[in-house]
């Protein structure tokens, strides 16, 4: 294998996988506080990069403009949908409800809401297929090596992302609310916390991490409708194998399973390597039940 | 059972009786060709919703009983059109492949966890459609055409019966339906469905009294797949065709309706009361195919949010007059 190849496959890799990492870690920024497992975050997906193709590509907006105002619709979604549907179950957590019995309550829940976002945004948007024009079109040349700049900075934006998400939990008075009610809802609720709050905001911010994950792939490839299903297979894969607890986990799947897919679709075509990827992480969950970093120590 | 009244013990076996007689005698007075179609996919629904509840009765969900129903459909075609086996022999070796593919898939992805479970299976029924899609050994995107019906069977009186009218191959899926009832219902009664009972209730209190828990999961997850092997070797001699798209995960979601729709707490009754509301449902609406997983989201959601106990459930609190005492609430274990 030749260097040039080499950086495609790692650059195709870790585009993809910066792509899962977003969506994991929207998935877990959920769990973590409400303890909702959202079925929907795939559609919440198609949902930002529609909403993306709509104000760019449709109305002709500025870029930043378009991106902001992606942002806010999938943060009113992501609050309707929370307040309408997900708080409703939530009340019915107890604090020593254990994360399995969390999810079989909320994933029948949003597995009806996946459904019902699912045919409306084929309704809205038709299924056909939608093409965003990309945003750096240069093809960056190092060498003999000729990159995509698009991907690039996919790979640079959501690292960035990534970045300030940390930066975030760590800092602000906000993150750290958001780290309190994850841990103990009702010890942040005894130190002034407003934990409905929490729960409303976080629902919101995994939604428009899922939306920012759809507007970066819009750049890469064409959209559809049915591209919430692979989407979200693929991330639930990276996030039982990271550990549903861990950020850090999330982001090592990402880059490996990301990495594997794309290696794998070069040299042995792309359902096998599905198929590789999928028994490997059985293989992997049965000896390790806990995912990578082994923070799920909860049955 | 020895909890029933003496009412109840009178009552049930008629009702049961008149239940089986009027789906008897239901080929009698449907004479649409359409609508026996739409009787004999709710015979399948209620099938694959006992399938989902059994696993369910253990404690576990799983987002993946289309991939059994997909491996029962595949294997029982493959058997007849590459080997040609005749379907009386290909219908069981097709039931005992899917539990033999749950055995080895259960073995591993039950140790991982009631959380993570969920997810497996759901990956494991994209993954089943991928393959099945994707080798053009079994049948590609396209899947198989011209899966024949069973043969007849010779008996002497009054003539040999051939499952070539709706109303026969009625029969055949209602037999199988009412044997599938009542293997259930031996199960449920029996050592083991109690021993599913207490795990379902408390998964530690069931291991701190010796009972081994992923053993009877695992057993649960094995019956329960065979049971949707068998929906899916009927099916798809029924159809006529298998195609992968048959079996994706919105099929599992909507057989997870079946069932929770008449309620999760009650296996056997719970996917028998949800399955036709669900299959003839759309039926009488059917000039609506577009909005159907809509229908089916809002059904999933209200049930979850206001109903969690399901048709039943919902019957059985009113009548016990929980609602009354405004109890309704504390007394759901979904």
């Amino acid at each position: 294998m030749d260097a040039q190849l080499a950086i495609q496959l790692v650059v195709n890799g870790l585009t993809m996988g910066s792509i899962y990492i977003l969506m994991v870690l929207g998935l877990q920024v959920i769990i973590r506080t409400t303890g909702i497992v959202n079925f929907a975050h795939g559609q919440f997906y198609v949902i930002g990069a529609y909403a993306f193709w709509f104000l760019y590509v449709l109305i002709g907006l500025n870029i930043g403009l378009a991106i902001a105002l992606t942002l806010v619709v999938m943060m009113i979604l992501g609050g309707l949908s929370y307040r309408g549907i997900f708080e409703f179950i939530r009340r019915r957590f107890r604090p020593d409800t254990p994360l399995s019995q969390k999810f079989l309550m909320s994933a029948m829940a949003s597995v009806g809401l996946m459904m019902i976002l699912a045919r409306i945004i084929i309704l809205i948007f038709g299924s056909e297929t939608r093409g965003i024009p990309s945003m750096f079109p240069a093809i960056l040349t190092i060498g003999d090596v000729r990159l995509p700049a698009e991907r690039l900075a996919v790979v640079l934006i959501s690292t960035s992302i990534v970045a300030l998400l940390f930066l975030f939990f760590a800092k602000t008075r906000l993150g750290k609310a958001m780290r309190a009610v994850m841990s103990d809802a009702d010890a942040g609720s005894l130190m002034g916390i407003n934990a409905g709050r929490i729960y409303l905001v976080s629902f919101a911010f995994g939604c428009s991490l899922a939306g920012i994950a759809g507007v970066l792939i819009g750049s890469v490839f064409s959209l559809s409708p049915d591209m919430a299903g692979d989407i979200m297979s693929m991330s639930f894969l990276v996030m039982v194998l990271g550990g549903v607890r861990s950020y850090t986990g999330a982001i090592m799947g990402g880059v490996v399973v990301g990495l594997a897919l794309s290696v794998g679709y070069q040299f042995l075509g792309g359902a096998i390597s599905y198929v590789v990827v999928f028994a490997g992480t059985m293989l992997f969950l049965a000896a390790r039940p806990g995912g990578i970093l082994h923070e799920l120590t909860e049955r | 059972m020895n909890l029933l009244s003496d009412r109840q013990r009178l009552i049930r076996p008629i009702a049961l009786f008149i239940l089986v007689a009027l789906l008897i005698s239901v080929p009698v007075m449907v004479k649409s060709p359409y609508l026996m179609t739409v009787l004999i996919a709710s015979c399948f629904a209620v099938i694959l919703g006992m399938s989902f509840s059994m696993i369910y009765s253990t404690g576990l969900i799983t987002l993946g009983t289309a991939a059994f129903y997909a491996i029962g459909a595949y294997a029982s075609a493959l058997l007849i059109m590459k080997l040609n086996l005749s379907f009386w022999v290909a219908s069981p070796l097709a039931i005992i492949i899917t539990g033999i593919i749950a055995f080895a898939i259960g073995l591993v992805i039950i140790r991982v966890g009631t959380f993570i479970f969920v997810v497996l299976t759901l990956l494991f029924n994209v993954f089943i459609v991928q393959i099945c899609g994707q080798f053009p050994v079994l049948g590609g995107w396209r899947g198989f055409v011209n899966i024949p019906r069973p043969e007849p069977i010779s008996i002497p009186w009054p003539a040999p019966i051939e499952f070539v009218s709706h109303a026969a191959y009625y029969y055949l899926v209602l037999f199988a339906l009412l044997l599938v009832v009542f293997i259930s219902h031996i199960i449920y009664t029996s050592r083991i469905g109690r021993a599913w009972q207490m795990i379902k209730q408390s998964e530690r209190l069931a291991e701190s009294l010796g009972m081994s828990v992923y053993r009877y999961r695992v057993l649960a997850f094995v019956i329960a797949s065979s049971l949707a092997g068998l929906a899916g070797s009927l099916d798809a001699h029924y159809l006529g065709v298998v195609y992968p798209d048959m079996f994706g995960v919105f099929t599992s979601v909507y057989i997870q309706v079946y069932a929770a729709l008449g309620g999760l707490g009650f296996p056997i009754l719970g996917p028998v009361i949800g399955a036709p509301i669900m299959v003839i449902g759309p039926y009488l609406l059917s000039d609506i195919p577009e909005i159907q997983p809509i229908i089916f989201g809002v059904v999933l959601i209200a049930i979850i949010v206001f109903f969690p106990s399901g048709i039943a459930g919902s019957l059985q609190m009113l009548r016990r007059g929980y609602f009354a005492r405004g109890k309704a609430y504390e007394k759901v274990d979904v």
